[in-house]
């Protein structure tokens, strides 16, 4: 019975690999298009991946990673992106924090601060507090 | 009539009692306050002729108190502590009697409430368990029953509903669940509704599993149509058709998280909890709920008249002169006006008049030491 | 330096820090770490009825690592009188903070945040304030040795 259950596990997660290679794919091309706020939000979609494997999760995190250091005008983001995309994007912004790599770091500080102003210490909290659906 | 939003203010009252409280219940007639200051005693208070004067102190428990209600009709206290003890209180002329009811926890008790009928009250505990303690008459005893299975974590928080065997939990596993607290000889078969009359006891009618972090404070609406709990991950659920087939909705607010919740009427239900000003949430025609507005957004013109009952007036003049109260009012930015509280909000209470089911005015403590009552009845925006 | 207010006050169960003892992993909350650099980070680990905050500091060259180590120890030797700190910091960091629900009863709970803001400005300030004197008494000494030889 376990053997089934890890193969079906197994086989879930190579699903979840192949759809985040095409989201990278969309990603970069919106990105050549300057998109960048279009490009986080398609990062977003389907984030966190529903599954505790860290592969799937590394994974997705690059790809918003690209996404994110994309973003150049931070106070621009805010007004296209809608709320709906606030407790997920924050998740990532702990994770980039937790990196140690300086622009990296700058850049999550960076919108971290607009994203607290704009959702709130609420938001902060549901980062924190869902132990779940980590990223 | 010029009666602006603002000016209908929603706080009529606060004095500080002490450091900091932990629960507080009033008495059935709303003149005595007994709360808990933060240790292992129960201080009762009075209002004397506009001044509040300790008239009791309940002394029995060893450790923290953590829960304290009040029954209205039969004017008994209930206390639990994290010394693992309950007692029940029965003033006998001017004294008040503890009754010490076994709980057989092995854990401390979190919390405590008696049920609409007054004829059992439910405790939760540390143990992961739910006790339903009842008065056995031939035995002049309280005897506890133990809902053992199904939590994970510790017991937040319990309510009931209004037909006496439904009692709601939460739980620092996150979840939300109801039980069927069917005793015989206590409870009559027909004094619930049909989906609660014919469960035994303990038994589980549902499990709402819809927060990723603790849940605190749960409640029902006045006609047990609606179930409303909070969890630490700033957000508010609200339960409808409680049973085989429950809608839920959820609402996220971008502050700190709720502690406690109380219906005041089927479609609003106010939220305390680490923020320091109370939520108000309502539902529409449609019966979608959302974050309404702050309560204690500041005054904006004088208004003072309005609130004509001397309780009040007393209870407001002694606020001024409160030990500690002269602070400066730190007044946060972000928020309209400085809060009443300016710590936790941990407990919310209704006062409720004499056969009436609304709740117009409430009471709510919290870490800072306070007591404050609230008053909606003038509110031209309560018209739910 | 980035700092939200967690909120700690929490019923506590069994009297002891949760996040010390860890002993029920749905007592804690997701622990955040906040990097500068890989040199300078801070850790935060929250659980029902206390919170850790456990601080990096930055340490260019060796003096300043000798400088760091022995003026936060001298810290923590007095912990009684912050009330705030831990006696030992966490493990790969230099000082931390452990912060329970008697604390936020006690004080306010913004004012404690600024403590620890403060503290961790002032930390970089003190410890370069330390090299420059060290550096100082040291050409100082230097001075006064090679002069026997002129």
């Amino acid at each position: 019975m376990a053997g089934s259950e890890g193969f079906v596990e197994a086989d879930n997660t190579e699903a979840i690999i192949i759809r985040i290679e095409q989201k990278s794919r969309k990603i970069e091309s919106l990105l050549r298009q300057f998109k960048p706020v279009e490009a986080l939000k398609m990062a977003l979609e389907g984030s966190p991946p529903k599954t505790k494997d860290e592969r799937c999760k590394s994974a997705n995190w690059i790809v918003v990673h690209r996404a994110i250091m994309a973003i150049k005008d931070v106070d621009g983001l805010f007004v296209s992106l809608d709320p709906e995309y606030y407790d997920i994007l924050m998740k990532y912004l702990y994770r980039g924090l937790s990196t140690g790599d300086r622009p990296t770091c700058d850049q999550c500080l960076r919108i971290h601060e607009k994203l607290t102003e704009k959702a709130g210490l609420g938001c902060i909290l549901r980062s924190l507090a869902d132990t779940v659906n980590t990223v | 009539m010029l009666v602006g939003r603002f000016q209908i203010m929603a706080s009529i009252a606060a004095h500080k009692f002490a450091q900091c409280i932990t629960c507080h219940a009033w008495s059935p007639d709303q003149t005595m306050v007994a709360f808990c200051p933060n240790n292992n005693e129960v201080h009762i208070y009075r209002l004397v002729e506009d001044k509040w004067e300790k008239v009791h102190v309940l002394q029995k428990h060893d450790q923290i108190i953590s829960g304290i209600d009040w029954s209205a009709r039969s004017n008994k206290i209930v206390t639990v502590s994290h010394d693992r003890n309950s007692y029940v209180w029965n003033q006998e002329e001017a004294e008040w009697v503890p009754t010490l009811v076994i709980l057989r926890l092995n854990r401390a008790a979190l919390c405590v409430q008696w049920s609409p009928k007054e004829n059992k009250f439910a405790v939760g505990s540390g143990a992961k368990t739910v006790c339903i303690c009842y008065y056995e008459q031939e035995n002049n005893w309280w005897v506890s029953k133990l809902i053992r299975k199904r939590h994970n974590s510790s017991v937040t928080s319990v309510a009931w509903h209004p037909n006496n065997i439904l009692l709601a939990t939460t739980s620092t596993d996150g979840k939300c669940r109801v039980f069927s607290t069917f005793i015989k000889g206590v409870d009559s078969r027909d004094s619930g509704t049909s989906l609660a009359s014919d469960m035994k006891f303990g038994e589980q009618i549902v499990q709402l599993d819809l927060c990723f972090s603790w849940a605190f404070g749960v409640k029902w609406s006045p006609s047990g149509n609606t179930l409303a709990y909070v969890g630490h991950n700033s957000m508010i659920y609200f339960v409808d058709d409680v049973g085989p087939s429950p809608s839920a909705q959820d609402v996220a607010f971008r502050d700190l998280p709720l502690r406690d919740v109380l219906f005041v009427s089927e479609r609003m239900v106010i939220g305390v909890g680490f923020d320091c000003h109370p939520m108000v949430f309502t539902a529409d025609e449609r019966g979608i709920w959302c974050f309404s507005r702050f309560l204690d957004e500041r005054k904006r013109a004088p208004s003072s008249s309005k609130y004509g009952s001397q309780f009040s007036e007393a209870f407001g003049k002694l606020y001024g002169q409160s030990k500690q109260g002269v602070r400066n009012d730190a007044i946060d930015p972000t928020k309209p006006g400085g809060g009443v509280h300016e710590n936790c909000i941990t407990c919310i209470v209704p006062l409720r008049k004499a056969g009436d089911g609304t709740v117009t005015r409430f009471s709510t403590s919290g870490l800072d030491g306070k007591v404050v009552i609230w008053d909606l009845e003038s509110r031209a925006d309560l018209s739910l | 330096m980035c700092l939200q207010n967690f909120p700690c006050q929490e019923v506590e169960r069994h009297n002891k820090p949760e996040v010390e003892l860890k002993t029920s992993p749905e007592l804690l909350l997701n622990p955040v770490l906040i990097c500068r650099n890989e040199a300078e980070k801070c850790l935060i680990e929250t659980s029902i009825n206390s919170l850790r905050i456990s601080i990096k500091v930055k340490q260019a060259d060796e003096l300043e690592n000798i400088l760091t180590k022995k003026f936060l120890r001298f810290l923590s030797m007095r912990a009684e009188a912050f009330q705030v700190l831990r006696r030992k910091p966490v493990q790969g960091y230099d000082i931390s903070f452990l912060i329970t629900n008697y604390h936020c009863e006690d004080m306010q709970k913004n004012k404690l945040i600024d403590f620890i803001v403060q503290f961790m400005e002032d930390i970089d300030k003190e410890i370069s304030e330390l090299k420059m004197s060290v550096n100082t008494r040291g050409r100082l000494v230097a001075t006064e040795f090679l002069k026997q030889f002129i």
